[in-house]
C-alpha cells in the first residue's frame, strides 16, 4: 500500500485558485493521449489482459472487476458499443463531475482506450441531465477530440469507425442503472430489464454493449503507461488503485480527494477535509445505498470489502457524508428513503410501494404519531423488500433496505425514544406530500 | 379521488395554432440526432431538450408532433417524457429555481434556503410567483454536494447559498434572461 | 422427456419453457400477475419468485441451491431443477408482495366486477396475509374513460402492464402506456387517442384485477352466477373459440377461449359484443298466412308435408327449392336438404351467400412480425357446412338471383329459405322471393321477409342449440348449448328431424351419425371442447 500522489486529479490543483478547464493542447502539454498513442501500438487482447492484471474494479458502485467485464463481450459479434455512464444521482457523488469540469480529456481518453480495446463502433456518453455546464464543456472536448483525430477515425487493423456521442439524460436516477441507461439511450422509459439478456450479450438496440462509469475509464491511461504492478501497488489486495473520495456533509471542506483505496475514514476525514464540523456521530461511506456506519465505525477502511467487514452494502461510489452529534438521523433516514420512493421506476411491486410505504411511515413518525410497533414494522419492511437478492429487477430496493436496516440496527434510540405509545392519529397526514 | 371520470375521447385544448415541431428543430435533429442511432426512437430525448429549451414546457401538440416524427405512437411518447423530472407539462415562471433537497444539502440547510424564498417571495415548492418572474421546484441530488446547499437557476448551477443573499440575487434577476433560456 | 420436482411433485414438458410456463402446461400452480403465456415476459410482478436447487456444474450428482430467489416466469426449467414454492423464504416473499399489493388498494370488492374471477382475492386467500398493516393514507388515482369498450379504474390497477404489452405486441396499435413514476404512476392513453383498435376488449381479459373493464358487462351480473358454456363465434368464418357466459336465460358476455391453433387467447371485439341479437327482435310465434290464432308447430309442419307434396306433384320436380343460411350446423343443414330432395329429388339448392366486408384483417407483432389475429373479411361461420351438404347432394343448385328468375318464370313454386340471424341482403332476398307462391320462412328475427312469409317459423339463435361450424380452413367445431330456446322456437335441425317423422327427439349427435351413415365420415367422431375450468372446492377456514 503506497499512494504516489494524485494520478486522476494531476491535473487539479489543490488552491481552486489555480484550478483551470484543460483543453486539447493542454491535455497533450501534460502528457495527455500518450496513453492512447501506446495503447494502439499493443493488440486488443494484450490492453484486456493488463486491466484485468491491474485488478481494476468498476468505480460507479458495484465494483465488479472492469476487465473481466469486457470479456463478456461475445466474439465475433458487430457492431458493439460501449455506454459510459455519467448519470451520476446517487446523493453524495460528485467526482465524475469534479473531474471532468477541470479535465474532461482524461475521460475521452479512457473512452478511446476500451472502445480500441474492445473494438467499438460508438461510444455513447450519458450525461445526466441536470449538469447543463458539464454537457457543454465535454461537448466542446469531444469536438476538440474529433478534429484532432482521437474519435472518427477506424481502429487500427479494422475497418471500425470509432464515433462518440453525448447523450443527456432527463432527471432520472434510475438511468444509472445500466440497463435503465439502455432504455434511456433507446428513447423509452428508464425501466431496467431483466436479466439475461445480459447487456454484453445485448444490450443497446440489441446489440453488445458495455457499460463503464466515468472513473473506471479515466483510470486506464495511467495503467497503460505505468502497468498492472504499479496500479496494484496501491490499494489492498481486493481493491487496487487510486480512488476519488468524495466528503460532504458536517466537514469542514467538502470536495474531491484522491489516495488509494482503504485507507481509513477518519484519515479522509482528518488529513483531507480538516475534520468533522462539530463531534462525529455517523456517515454514509458511499452514497445513500449503502447504509450507514455507526459512531464506533470512524475508522472503517475505505475499500470494496467494508460491507463485509462493517456490515454496510458495499463502498459504493465512495461518495463519504459526514453527520455530527446535532444531526436528527430520523429525518435524514426520512430524506433517504423520500429520495427512494420519489426515484423508484415502479416496475416492481416490492420497491414501488415498499419505498413509498416506508416513506410514509418516517413521515408519520416525525409528525410525533410513532408507535412502538412502527420500529420492527419498519425493520419488517425494508427486509421484505428484498428477502434475498434477485428479490427486484434492479438494486434500488437493495439500497433503500440498506440503509433502513443499517439506520435501525445501529442507532436504534435514535429512534426508539420519538415512538410513544398511546399515540392516536387525530389529524389526517398528507403524508406522502413533497415526494 | 376515486370517483373522478377523466375523459379521454375528446381531443386534447390546443395551446398554439403553429407547430412546436418547427422545420428548423426538425432539420436539426434530423441532420445532428438521427445519424448517431439505429432507431429514430432514441433521438427522443435530444428532441424533447431542444422543446423544453425552447417553450419551457411540453405541450400535448409537441407530443402529438413528435410520435409522427419519431415513428412511434403517441402513448409511446408520453410514456417516455412523463418518466423525467425535465420534462414538464405545464408551464412554469421564467426562472425555474431547482433547490437540492438530498441529504447533504438537508444537512447543511437547504431548508433555511426554502423558507427565505418562502418569505421574501410569497412561493413554495411547486408555485410561481404571482408576475410569473420566479418557479420553485425541490429536486433530488444535483451532484454538487460540496458546495451543498445548492440549486439550478435555470441551467446555472448555484452552490454554498447562503439564504438571504440567495434570494437577494434572485430578487435581483431581470425580468428576461440573457440568452434564451 | 426432462422432469424437474416442484414442491415434490414431477413435472416434466417438451422443448424450450420457463419454469412457469410448464407448471401451467402441467397443472400445477405457482402464482404470477404479469406473465402472459401470449404476451412478453417482464418479471416485474415479483409474486412468482421460488427458491431453486440446480445439479451443481462440477459435480452432476450433486444439487446446489441458488442463492437468490428466482423469478418462475423467466427461469429456464432445465432437467433434474428442484424448485420451492412452499419454503419459507418464497412463501415470505408471496406474503410480502400480496401485502404490497393491496396497501394502496381500494376496498372495492362489494361493488367491483372482478369479484369472483379476481387474482388479488384468489391470491390473496392462498399466499397473503390474512391482515393488512398499513395504517396510512392510501394514494388514490382517478377513473378513466378510455375507450369505446373500457374503462380504467386506475386505483384498483396493481401495474402488472399486461395491457400495456397487449397493445404494443398484439395489437401493433400502441394507444396504452405508462405514465409517471415510481407509485404515482399510471396506466393512461394519450389524451384524445382513445383504446380504439378492433381486439381493444382483450384487455379486459387479461387484467388480473378490476381495472379494466367491460363498460358492457358493468354491473350487469356477478359471475358466481354465471354459467360459461364453451361455444364458436358465428360472426365469422375464422372459427373463434369462445365461452358463452349466461344466467338464466340470458347471455352476459362472451370471452375467448384458449386454442393455439385458431385464436389463440383473443377474439375481436365485433365477436365479444356482437351477441345482442339473440335477445332483441326475436319472433316468437308461428305465422301462417290467412290463418288467425295461434298455431301450433305439429298442424303446421303437416300441412307444409301436405302442400309440398302436392306442389312438387303438380309443378314436376324442381318446382321447390331451399335457401340455407351458413349461420346454421351443418347437420341441420343436412336434414333440411334431405328432407327436401326426399319429396323433390331435383329440388334446387343453394345457400344464402355471406357478408364479405372488404380483406382479412391482419394483426402482427410489429417487432417479431409473428401474426397474432386475423379478423376474417368473411362475416359468416358456416359456408364451407353449407358448400359440402350442397355438393354431398349434388343436383340442381343455383344463385339467388337466378332463383329469382325461375320464381319470376313460375317455375319454382316453393321455397323454404332460412334466414341469417344478422341479416344483410334481406332487400336482395325479399326481391327475388317476395313473390313466391309458397314461403316457408325459418326466422329467429321479425324482418321484412317474415312479413311476406306464407308460413313463418321461429327458430333458435346459435346460441340455444347445438351443432358443428366448419371454418375457412376445413376446422370442424362443436358449439354447444348455451341456454334454452326462446319460448315457442325450435332448433332449425329440430323442425327438419319432424318434418322427416323420425322419432321426436332430436340431437344434434344422433344428426351427424346420420350424415357419418350417408358417407360423410368427417362427422362421425367430433370431440367435444374440454371445458379448461377448474372446478374450485370450496375451502374452509381453520377455526
Amino acid at each position: 500500500m503506497a499512494f504516489p500522489g494524485p494520478v486522476l486529479l494531476k491535473r487539479i490543483p489543490d488552491d481552486p485558485a489555480q484550478r483551470k478547464l484543460f483543453k486539447f493542447k493542454d491535455y497533450v502539454a501534460t502528457g495527455g493521449y500518450e496513453a492512447l498513442r501506446k495503447a494502439m501500438a499493443m493488440p486488443p487482447e494484450d490492453i484486456i489482459k493488463l486491466v484485468i492484471d491491474s485488478g481494476l474494479r468498476g468505480r460507479g458502485g458495484a465494483g465488479f472487476p472492469c476487465g473481466t467485464k469486457w470479456t463478456f463481450l461475445p466474439k465475433d459479434l458487430h457492431p458493439r458499443y460501449l455506454a459510459v455512464n455519467y448519470d451520476e444521482s446517487e446523493p453524495g457523488t460528485f467526482k465524475d463531475r469534479y473531474l471532468c469540469d477541470y479535465d474532461p480529456h482524461i475521460l475521452l481518453e479512457g473512452i478511446a482506450i476500451a472502445a480500441y480495446a474492445n473494438r467499438i463502433a460508438i461510444s455513447y456518453i450519458y450525461i445526466r441531465g441536470e449538469y447543463h455546464y458539464q454537457a457543454k464543456i465535454l461537448e466542446e472536448a469531444i469536438q476538440e477530440a474529433y478534429a484532432n483525430g482521437i474519435f472518427g477515425k477506424p481502429h487500427p487493423g479494422t475497418d471500425i469507425v470509432h464515433h462518440c456521442y453525448l447523450h443527456r439524460g432527463a432527471g432520472a436516477y434510475i438511468c444509472g442503472e445500466e440497463t435503465g441507461l439502455l432504455e434511456s439511450l433507446e428513447g423509452k422509459r428508464g425501466w431496467p430489464r431483466i436479466k439475461p439478456p445480459f447487456p454484453a450479450v445485448a444490450g443497446a438496440f440489441a446489440k453488445p454493449t458495455i457499460i463503464n462509469n466515468v472513473e473506471t475509464l479515466a483510470c486506464l491511461p495511467s495503467i497503460i503507461i505505468n502497468g498492472a504492478a504499479w496500479f496494484k501497488s496501491m490499494g489492498t489486495p481486493g481493491s487496487a488503485g487510486p480512488k476519488l473520495y468524495g466528503a460532504s456533509g458536517h466537514v469542514n471542506k467538502p470536495g474531491v480527494y484522491e489516495d488509494e483505496l482503504g485507507i481509513k475514514m477518519s484519515t479522509l476525514i482528518e488529513k483531507y477535509c480538516g475534520g468533522v464540523k462539530g463531534k462525529y456521530k455517523a456517515a454514509i461511506p458511499g452514497g445513500v445505498s449503502m447504509g450507514i456506519l455507526g459512531t464506533d465505525q470512524y475508522d472503517a477502511e475505505l475499500d470494496f470489502d467494508i460491507g463485509r467487514k462493517y456490515n454496510v452494502l458495499g463502498l459504493g461510489t465512495a461518495g463519504v457524508i459526514v453527520m455530527n452529534d446535532q444531526t436528527d438521523l430520523v429525518v435524514m433516514l426520512r430524506n433517504i428513503v423520500r429520495f427512494f420512493a420519489h426515484e423508484s421506476c415502479g416496475q416492481c411491486t416490492p420497491c414501488r410501494e415498499g419505498t413509498a410505504w416506508l416513506h410514509k411511515m418516517l413521515s408519520r413518525i416525525i409528525a410525533g404519531f410513532g408507535k412502538p410497533k412502527d420500529f420492527d414494522l419498519l425493520m419488517e419492511v425494508a427486509l421484505s423488500m428484498g428477502i434475498g437478492p434477485g428479490t427486484t429487477i434492479c438494486g434500488l430496493a437493495d439500497g433503500a433496505n440498506w440503509a433502513v436496516k443499517t439506520f435501525l440496527q445501529k442507532f436504534p434510540e435514535d429512534f426508539k425514544s420519538r415512538l410513544k405509545s398511546g399515540q392516536v392519529r387525530g389529524v389526517l397526514l398528507s403524508s406522502a406530500a413533497g415526494v | 379521488m376515486a370517483w373522478i371520470v377523466e375523459n379521454r375521447l375528446k381531443p386534447y385544448q390546443p395551446t398554439r395554432s403553429e407547430p412546436y415541431l418547427t422545420a428548423s428543430i426538425k432539420k436539426h435533429i434530423e441532420e445532428k440526432y438521427f445519424p448517431r442511432y439505429p432507431r429514430k426512437q432514441a433521438a427522443l430525448l435530444p428532441l424533447f431538450h431542444v422543446m423544453m429549451h425552447e417553450y419551457g414546457f411540453i405541450a400535448p401538440e409537441a407530443m402529438d408532433e413528435a410520435a409522427d416524427f419519431l415513428g412511434i405512437s403517441r402513448a409511446e411518447v408520453q410514456d417516455a417524457v412523463t418518466f423525467y423530472e425535465e420534462f414538464r407539462l405545464t408551464p412554469a415562471g421564467t426562472y425555474v429555481v431547482n433547490v437540492c433537497r438530498s441529504i447533504s444539502c438537508e444537512l447543511c440547510g437547504h431548508r433555511n434556503v426554502l423558507q427565505r424564498i418562502r418569505d421574501v417571495f410569497g412561493i413554495d415548492p411547486g408555485e410561481t410567483t404571482d408576475d410569473g418572474k420566479i418557479t420553485v421546484f425541490e429536486v433530488e441530488c444535483l451532484g454538487a454536494c460540496e458546495q451543498a446547499p445548492c440549486a439550478l437557476v435555470n441551467e446555472d448551477l448555484h452552490g454554498n447559498l447562503k439564504p438571504d443573499a440567495f434570494a437577494e440575487r434572485l430578487r435581483q434577476l431581470p425580468a428576461k434572461p440573457a440568452q434564451g433560456h | 422427456m426432462p422432469t424437474m420436482e416442484v414442491d415434490g411433485k414431477k413435472v416434466s414438458w417438451e422443448g424450450r419453457k420457463m419454469i412457469l410456463q410448464a407448471c401451467q402446461d402441467a397443472g400445477v400452480e405457482l402464482p404470477s400477475y404479469c406473465y402472459h403465456p401470449g404476451l412478453s415476459i417482464v418479471a416485474s410482478c415479483r409474486i412468482c419468485l421460488v427458491e431453486m436447487e440446480q445439479p451443481d456444474p462440477k459435480d452432476p450428482g450433486k444439487l446446489v441451491r441458488v442463492p437468490k430467489l428466482v423469478p418462475s416466469c423467466q427461469t429456464l426449467a432445465a432437467d433434474g431443477i428442484k424448485v420451492y414454492s412452499t419454503s419459507p423464504k418464497s412463501v415470505a416473499n408471496q406474503k410480502a408482495v400480496m401485502e404490497y399489493l393491496l396497501i394502496n388498494h381500494p376496498l372495492d370488492c362489494p361493488v367491483c366486477d372482478q369479484a369472483g374471477e379476481c387474482y388479488l382475492q384468489d391470491y390473496s386467500y392462498k399466499y397473503g396475509r390474512a391482515e393488512s398493516r398499513f395504517e396510512e393514507d392510501k394514494d388514490k388515482k382517478p377513473k378513466k374513460d378510455i375507450g369505446k369498450h373500457v374503462v380504467l379504474y386506475s386505483d384498483r390497477c396493481i401495474m402488472c402492464t399486461r395491457c400495456v404489452r397487449f397493445t404494443r405486441e398484439i395489437s401493433g396499435t400502441g394507444e396504452l402506456a405508462v405514465f409517471g413514476r415510481g407509485h404515482r404512476e399510471q396506466i393512461d392513453v394519450f389524451q384524445g387517442k382513445s383504446l380504439d383498435n378492433p381486439l381493444s376488449g382483450n384487455v379486459i381479459d387479461i387484467c388480473p384485477v378490476g381495472a379494466l373493464l367491460d363498460k358492457d358487462f358493468l354491473f350487469t351480473q356477478r359471475v358466481w352466477f354465471l354459467k360459461s358454456t364453451p361455444s364458436i363465434s358465428p360472426f365469422t368464418s375464422g372459427g373463434e373459440n369462445i365461452f358463452v357466459d349466461h344466467n338464466e336465460g340470458r347471455i352476459y358476455r362472451i370471452r375467448p377461449r384458449f386454442n393455439q391453433q385458431v385464436n389463440k387467447w383473443w377474439i375481436s371485439d365485433d365477436i365479444r359484443y356482437g351477441f345482442k341479437f339473440v335477445h332483441e327482435n326475436r319472433l316468437a310465434t308461428i305465422s301462417v298466412r290467412g290463418a288467425q290464432g295461434e298455431q301450433r308447430w305439429s298442424k303446421t309442419l303437416e300441412q307444409i308435408v301436405r302442400t309440398f307434396k302436392e306442389i312438387v306433384a303438380a309443378g314436376g320436380p324442381g318446382s321447390t327449392a331451399l335457401v340455407l343460411s351458413p349461420f346454421d350446423g351443418t347437420e341441420e343443414m343436412f336434414l333440411a336438404a334431405k328432407w327436401i330432395r326426399e319429396i323433390d329429388p331435383q329440388a334446387w339448392l343453394m345457400t344464402n351467400p355471406p357478408k364479405v366486408e372488404g380483406q382479412d384483417q391482419v394483426f402482427k407483432n410489429p417487432t417479431t412480425g409473428v401474426v397474432n389475429y386475423t379478423i376474417r373479411a368473411e362475416k359468416a361461420p358456416n359456408r364451407k357446412g353449407a358448400q359440402k351438404v350442397i355438393s354431398y347432394f349434388g343436383g340442381n343448385t343455383a344463385s339467388i338471383e337466378d332463383l329469382g328468375q325461375k320464381v319470376q318464370s313460375g317455375q319454382v313454386k316453393a321455397v323454404v329459405v332460412a334466414v341469417d340471424p344478422i341479416a344483410h341482403n334481406e332487400s336482395q332476398l325479399v326481391a327475388a322471393l317476395g313473390s313466391v307462391p309458397t314461403l316457408i320462412v325459418l326466422s329467429a328475427h321479425n324482418g321484412e321477409l317474415v312479413q311476406k312469409a306464407s308460413v313463418a317459423l321461429p327458430v333458435c339463435t346459435w346460441a340455444e342449440k347445438e351443432g358443428v361450424f366448419e371454418n375457412f380452413e376445413g376446422r370442424i367445431q362443436v358449439f354447444q348449448q348455451a341456454i334454452a330456446p326462446l319460448e315457442r322456437s325450435r332448433p332449425l335441425g329440430r323442425v327438419f328431424w319432424r318434418l322427416m317423422d323420425l322419432h321426436d327427439t332430436y340431437s344434434a349427435a344422433e344428426a351427424r351419425q346420420l350424415m357419418a351413415q350417408a358417407g360423410l365420415t368427417d362427422y362421425a367422431k367430433i370431440a367435444l371442447p374440454t371445458h379448461q375450468a377448474k372446478v374450485e372446492l370450496m375451502q374452509f377456514a381453520e377455526l
